[in-house]
């Protein structure tokens, strides 16, 4: 079999999708099976176990679903800051990015400083069985995935107050945090609308 | 590419950058070898202490928790601390450049990144030997309940070092995975298509690929398990009010165990395949089958996990199915032996050390896959599980895998590494003894799996059954014992050879692949003022029409920058 195309100098040029975007897609594949793991443990305990229609139904449905607004559009934004950036209008892609933190911002603050406190004051704290625990590990580790972005896109808009001008940094983050907004679309109807 | 234009003018790197914070892959697969070894050597002993304590239980050499807690450390060391870091970290950085013809890694700084992570969590392990109730001992595959709650094995901070541990290894494997996927997509020579990659290339690649696509669950379940355990919740564990489900973890952790038996199992094939052509002197045989069969197993493994679970109380209909897809997997490993020993028929053989490795790990790789497709026959698992039958057949399959084609792996690239040859003579007296010492100790531990004896007892001595096979375990210890002393030969050898060993010349094999057109041992960024480019298919050896006299067509060769 080897003979066959043998001594032709085939140019065959490198593909030309980018490295770092093909890192930051395989790096998201990992993500998407984390969370396909813990989305299919959710699954397994819903079905198997009595008592989880019940206790969904003292979660908070207004804030889970307002932060389902709060998600979907600083997300937009994002896409829009990368559009607005990439066509040089950088400006408005900063406002864009300052939008987006201040919506991820909000999403937190609704998350730990507003709705955990007022479940684990009512008395459904991560020992209340196979809801509330699922509940607090799930939502738990997506929120510290939107913190990971918040610092992420922090950073990005004090470099880019300067001199410096985000090309595939804010590509990259802007892939992770519509991962992270889909993640949540999967988790928000899992334990607030069951 | 950056990196190539980089290659021109190198600044002069210190001490540090060269040998500790090195981004050099080259560095980083040594470190990543030597990291390797010094585990493998490290549970090693740990094994000849617990056999020992098994051939003379009377000696109380251990007591029963501690049996427990160094079957499990070698276990958990072996899988990933040995065969982890060797068969991607050492594998992966050494081969791809050189074999695609790219100067480094797509991203050297991840790389470095990597290593220090491995380093870590290499650190983090080690220190569970040391905290109060000393290391982890509820098996390496840490099935709850006996993992999630302290009262059952007396091991606390074992416990969760072991958690860390092994997801910072994790995190270490994916930094380097993203590495080996990115590395042949992106950074190949010129000429260098897909379907001329060299083998071991393409299987570094799909175990990755594996891995990434299994291991989230397990990070996920991994800190589920340290939840229950120290926050007490119950996730795993049932309590008189409260309900978990303990097979989740066993669905988790195999969902990611069986990719990953084929994670460290398939860069080792990889391995084979690259000296067997060399060693006939003839290309690989079905070249493309190979590649694609590997990725039919590869997907497949995603769906045999439960073949572990067959008497954990699963579903008969389920252990149905799973038993049929477990069957199936082994036919591309059928069609992958098979092409391996065409490779070879008829050829002229050349048996120098580094064949005499890959061979015996072929040989025995085949015994191990076939007690695999008895283990996956429900009926018959039913009295085989968690007996020595089990010990034997991974045993099998992890040590061909693993031990013997990385062996092989350092006595074929060690020019690439040290600019050296290591002994032949020293290497060949190795291989031979270890394949001995192998079958003996390995092959008895079938027998004494269908006679009942089942894994990780401290002592059989108050079996009355058993006792008419005790010679036989006693005689496995002691050929264990000394398999493992035999070892000692190689970690000579290649201090020796480092050192004194005769020095290489660029391409002393006579092989065909990229990484010997390249100075023995290849300086920073590979390819000095050349750059390399890629004329044919990887394995031309004999070709009908010789161009250069001898009996091979290097893939490629390297033309002067202009
Ligand atoms: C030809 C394909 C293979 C088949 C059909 C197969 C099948 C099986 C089955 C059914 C078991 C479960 C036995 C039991 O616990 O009762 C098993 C266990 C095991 N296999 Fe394989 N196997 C194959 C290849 C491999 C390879 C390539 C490796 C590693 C490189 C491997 C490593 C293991 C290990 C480590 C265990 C024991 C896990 C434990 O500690 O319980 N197997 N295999
Ligand atoms: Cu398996």
């Amino acid at each position: 079999m080897a003979h066959a195309q043998a001594h032709s100098l085939e140019h065959v040029e490198p593909t030309n999708i980018g490295p770092p975007k093909l890192g930051m897609w395989l790096f998201l594949s990992g993500e998407v099976v984390l969370f396909g793991g813990v989305i299919m443990t959710i699954v397994l305990f819903r079905i198997s176990f009595p008592g989880w229609k019940e206790a969904s139904e003292h979660t908070n449905p207004i804030i889970g679903s307002v932060n389902t607004f709060n998600l979907l559009t600083s997300s937009m934004l994002v896409a829009l800051a990368h559009k607005m950036s990439a066509t040089g209008n950088h400006g408005l892609s900063k406002l864009c990015i300052l939008g987006c933190l201040a919506f991820g911002i909000l999403f937190l603050v609704l998350k730990w400083a507003i709705e955990w406190p007022v479940e684990i004051m009512k008395g459904y704290t991560i020992h209340e069985g196979p809801f509330w625990q699922l509940y607090y590990a799930a939502t738990g580790l997506h929120a510290v995935h939107v913190l990971i972005g918040l610092i992420a896109f922090t950073v990005i808009l004090i470099l880019y107050m300067g001199k410096w001008r985000p090309n595939f940094t804010l590509e990259a983050t802007a892939l992770y945090w519509h991962f992270v907004d889909i993640v949540w679309l999967f988790l928000w109807p899992l334990f607030y609308l069951s | 590419m950056a990196a190539h234009a980089a290659a021109v003018h190198h600044a002069e790197m210190g001490w540090i950058r060269t040998y500790i914070f090195s981004t050099d892959h080259k560095m980083i697969a040594k470190q990543y070898l030597l990291n390797g070894l010094f585990f493998a050597l490290f549970g090693g002993i740990i094994a000849l202490v617990f056999r020992s304590h098994l051939a003379m239980p009377e000696q109380e050499l251990l007591n029963p928790a501690r049996y427990n807690a160094y079957v499990t450390m070698h276990g958990t060391l072996m899988i990933f601390w040995v065969a982890m870091p060797i068969l991607l970290g050492f594998f992966g950085n050494l081969t791809i450049p050189l074999m695609i013809g790219a100067r480094d890694m797509a991203f050297p700084l991840l790389n470095m990144m990597s290593y220090w992570t491995f380093f870590i969590s290499s650190v983090v392990i080690m220190a569970s030997f040391f905290v109060p109730g000393g290391p982890f001992s509820g098996g390496w595959t840490a099935y709850a309940p006996l993992s999630a709650n302290t009262e059952l094995t007396g091991v606390n901070w074992g416990i969760n070092l072991w958690a860390v541990g092994l997801a910072l290894e994790f995190t270490a494997v994916l930094m380097g995975g993203i590495n080996f996927i990115v590395t042949p997509f992106v950074l190949r020579a010129r000429g260098m298509s897909l379907m001329r990659l060299p083998i071991v290339v393409w299987m570094v690649v799909i175990a990755s690929l594996l891995f990434m696509m299994s291991v989230g669950p397990l990070i996920a379940g991994t800190f589920m398990l340290l939840f229950d355990k120290n926050v007490g919740t119950h996730f795993y564990l049932v309590s008189a009010d409260k309900v978990g489900d303990p097979l989740l973890w066993q669905h988790l952790f195999w969902f990611f165990g069986h990719p990953e038996v084929y994670v460290i199992l398939i860069p080792g094939l990889g391995v084979i395949s690259e000296i067997f052509p060399a060693a006939a002197r003839k290309p690989l045989h079905g070249y493309k089958h190979i590649i694609f069969w590997t990725i039919f197993a590869g997907i497949l493994s995603f769906m045999v996990w439960a073949h572990h679970m067959f008497i954990a109380g699963l579903n008969p209909l389920a252990a149905v199915g799973f038993s049929i897809t477990t069957i199936i997997i082994s036919v591309p490993f059928l069609v992958i032996v098979v092409a391996m020993g065409l490779t070879l028929w008829g050829g002229s053989l050349r048996f120098n050390a580094a064949f005499l490795y890959a061979f015996f790990a072929y040989v025995i790789f085949i015994v191990g896959g076939l007690t695999g497709l008895q283990l996956g026959a429900t009926v018959a698992d039913i009295q085989l599980h968690e007996t020595y039958f089990v010990v034997a057949h991974f045993h099998y399959v992890i040590f061909a895998s693993v031990i013997l084609s990385t062996f092989a792996a350092v006595q074929w690239w060690f020019p690439k590494m040290f600019g050296r040859l290591m002994n032949e003579g020293v290497a060949k007296v190795h291989a031979i003894s270890t394949f001995f010492l192998f079958n003996i100790v390995f092959t008895p531990m079938f027998i004494l799996g269908f006679a009942g004896y089942t894994r990780r007892y401290a002592s059989y001595d108050h079996i009355p059954l058993l006792q008419g096979y005790a010679w036989l375990n006693d005689f496995v210890s002691i050929a264990g014992v000394l398999l493992i002393l035999v070892q000692f030969l190689f970690v000579f050898n290649f201090f020796y050879s480092m050192i004194a060993g005769k020095r290489a010349t660029a391409n002393p094999w006579e092989a065909t692949t990229m990484e010997w057109s390249a100075p023995s041992p290849p300086p920073h960024l590979n390819w000095g003022d050349t750059i390399p480019v890629v004329e044919r298919d990887p394995y031309e050896y004999a070709p009908e029409v010789p161009s250069n006299g001898a009996d091979y067509e290097p893939q490629g060769r390297l033309m002067t920058m202009r």
